[in-house]
């Protein structure tokens, strides 16, 4: 069964994470917001796989959860 | 009562309760409550396998107003069943194509194919008028002996006994008292008898609002318009919102706007301020007359169990989804066949009582694979915060030039049979199988002799229980048995080879399918499948 890849498996990241920051520099919120949001709609559909996709989100939300416990008003 | 605020298609004859003369209160083996398309056809469903029906309605008319239009192939193939399949399709107008846009551009985002799986008997979608429907229901209905519509008959009140219920009637000439072995609640998502049972209807309730115009075309524009499902995201003349446009027989269309949480919907509803988004959407020339102008809102919620001792609640009354996939009428036909053909064996004695228990279990799943759908198609074409709002956006404008962000769009999904997985009904397989339906799954449709126009399957399977026997010869049992050539493409959809055999409950599920059955498998599966097991 496909499975998320949680070690290195790309270069360049560096020259990657700098584009990504690029693409937000004028700053608008709503902007950044659609943005991102195609970056994952593409990505995504460029993972190919409902399962490891499943389990990058289960990913992010532990992740999130460990650092940023929801407060109990929420 | 006289409802004199709905608009009516057809009036009714009311007709005086015998029991309004009588001491004793009348016993009747089942009531349906309702003549909504649910009611009408779980009635039907009974007559025909010889029941003594009694309907209960409290309008004496059927309603004009904007409801269902949109009748998918599952609803379609019951029809079929029950006799006025082809009035309806030859009435209804089929569509295949479904357009989407996006803001004022004029070239459509998306286009998609409805075109169903070739080969099969009926089509993938017919757009019909919900009181069209009706009519035919009745009109066939009226045809039998053993069926007595009480038009005008509206339930007060409901009591659970040990025996069955009793219900409290209103009529213009008085009240009345009435027992039956079972009821069938049909009366819609109002439910007078959830109510009085003190049931619950929980779910989410969409703050929105939906102005539909059902409107006729006159002149040129009707010819020139070609049948196809319009759907816009964010256009100039309901900014924000979303609109919808469906054809409909008559030259009547179905045009429906999004308009938002705010509004003041009496004054929505005039004509002069209906006008703009009609012409917004069709074009300053476009001349027109009004069916009908309504505003609704929506809900998505069910109730927590569909089967209460001898009272079984069914369509609306039970469950409600946003209109969006047109899954409200279709998921309560699929409920009235579920529960017909078991009321049907419980009531001959045939099987135990505890088969109705499975139409809880199996219309369940129906009612919740549709409200998840609803309220995830709601949630597309309503973001509820900036996040999903920046999710819908750019799933949108990259659809425009990518192929890959198409799917994404949701403007409703539309409605499907439901399978039913891990139903305590089905027997699970055996074999291997590289394909066909599964058992909880709806049998697919196909020509039995590879000839395009006759020898339908699902003709041929009726509302019994039947064995499907590809080549070979069928294990005995007392079953009725179909006989189907191992060449056909019905062998092929079933992906069966010489000698397999499938078990098809009268609802048209497959119950169980074997490579090589024994009489004995064929036996225990029947058992299962009627709740006997
Ligand atoms: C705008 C709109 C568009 C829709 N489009 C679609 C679509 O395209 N496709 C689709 O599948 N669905 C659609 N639906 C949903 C569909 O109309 C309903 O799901 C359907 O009418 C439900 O049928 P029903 O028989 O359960 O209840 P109803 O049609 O509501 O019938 C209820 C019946 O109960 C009777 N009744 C009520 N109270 C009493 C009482 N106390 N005593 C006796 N009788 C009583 C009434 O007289 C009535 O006959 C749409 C709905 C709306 C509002």
């Amino acid at each position: 069964m496909d499975k998320f890849n949680d070690t290195v498996n790309i270069s360049g990241h560096d020259d990657i994470y700098q584009m990504i920051v690029d693409l937000h520099a004028d700053g608008n919120e709503e902007k950044s917001q659609k943005i991102n949001a195609k970056l994952i709609i593409a990505m995504i559909n460029q993972i190919g796989s409902e399962q490891i996709v499943k389990e990058i989100i289960e990913m992010v939300r532990l992740n999130e959860e460990k650092y940023n416990p929801r407060s109990s008003t929420h | 009562m006289t409802f004199s605020d709905i608009p009516k298609f057809k009036l009714k004859e009311y007709s005086k309760a015998p029991e309004l003369s009588s001491k004793t209160i009348a016993h009747k083996p089942v009531i349906i409550v309702g003549s909504g398309p649910v009611g009408l056809a779980a009635a039907l469903d009974l007559a025909q396998k010889g029941h003594e029906v009694t309907i209960l309605t409290a309008f004496d008319f059927i309603a004009l107003g904007s409801k269902a239009i949109c009748f998918a192939k599952q609803s379609l193939d019951i029809f079929d069943r029950l006799g006025i399949g082809e009035r309806i399709i030859e009435k209804g107008v089929i569509w295949n194509i479904g357009k989407l846009f996006w803001k004022d551009q004029t070239n459509p985002v998306f286009q998609f194919d409805m075109l169903p799986v070739t080969n099969q008997k009926n089509p993938g979608f017919v757009n019909i008028q919900q009181y069209y429907v009706e009519d035919y229901l009745v009109d066939a209905l009226e045809d039998m002996d053993n069926v007595d519509i009480r038009w005008g008959h509206s339930i007060s009140d409901i009591e659970v006994r040990n025996d069955g219920a009793r219900l409290d009637v209103d009529t213009r000439d008085g009240s009345y008292q009435i027992d039956a072995d079972y009821v069938l609640a049909c009366d819609g998502f109002r439910s007078k008898i959830r109510d009085s049972m003190g049931l619950d209807f929980e779910g989410r309730i969409f703050e929105d609002n939906f102005l539909i115009a059902d409107i006729k075309f006159k002149g040129k524009a009707a010819e020139q318009r070609p049948s196809e499902r319009w759907f816009w995201f964010d256009p100039p003349f309901c900014p924000g919102g979303t609109a919808l446009l469906h054809k409909q027989p008559d030259d009547v269309w179905r045009l429906d706007f999004q308009l938002g949480w705010d509004i003041d919907r009496e004054a929505v509803l005039k004509p002069e301020n209906v006008e703009p988004y009609v012409k917004g959407m069709l074009g300053d020339d476009i001349e027109f007359e009004r069916e009908w102008y309504s505003v609704y809102t929506f809900q998505c919620r069910r109730m927590n169990r569909f089967v209460h001792g001898p009272v079984i609640f069914v369509g609306d009354s039970a469950h409600l989804v946003s209109p969006f996939g047109a899954r409200g009428a279709n998921g309560g036909l699929s409920d009235a066949e579920n529960i017909a053909w078991k009321l049907d064996l419980v009531m001959r004695g045939i099987a135990p009582r505890s088969l109705i228990e499975s139409y809880n279990d199996e219309r369940i799943m129906g009612a919740d694979e549709n409200i998840r759908n609803s309220s995830r198609s709601t949630d597309f074409m309503s973001p509820k915060n900036e996040q999903s709002l920046a999710f819908r956006n750019a799933v949108l404008e990259l659809s425009n030039d990518y192929s890959f962000a198409r799917p994404f769009i949701n403007s409703g999904r539309l409605s499907t049979p439901t399978p039913y997985h891990d139903s305590p009904l089905s027997t699970v397989d055996n074999d291997e199988w590289d394909g066909g339906p599964k058992p909880g799954f709806p049998c697919v449709d196909a020509p039995v002799n590879d000839n395009e126009d006759s020898n339908w399957l699902l003709e041929k399977l009726g509302n019994d229980f039947k064995l499907l026997q590809f080549g070979g010869k069928a294990p005995e049992s007392d079953l009725d048995v179909i006989n189907i050539p191992i060449d056909s493409l019905a062998a092929q959809r079933y992906d069966a080879h010489h000698g397999a055999t499938y078990l098809i409950r009268p609802d048209q599920v497959v119950a169980a399918r074997w490579k090589e059955a024994q009489a004995d498998d064929i036996n225990g599966a029947y058992q299962r499948a009627i709740g006997a097991a």
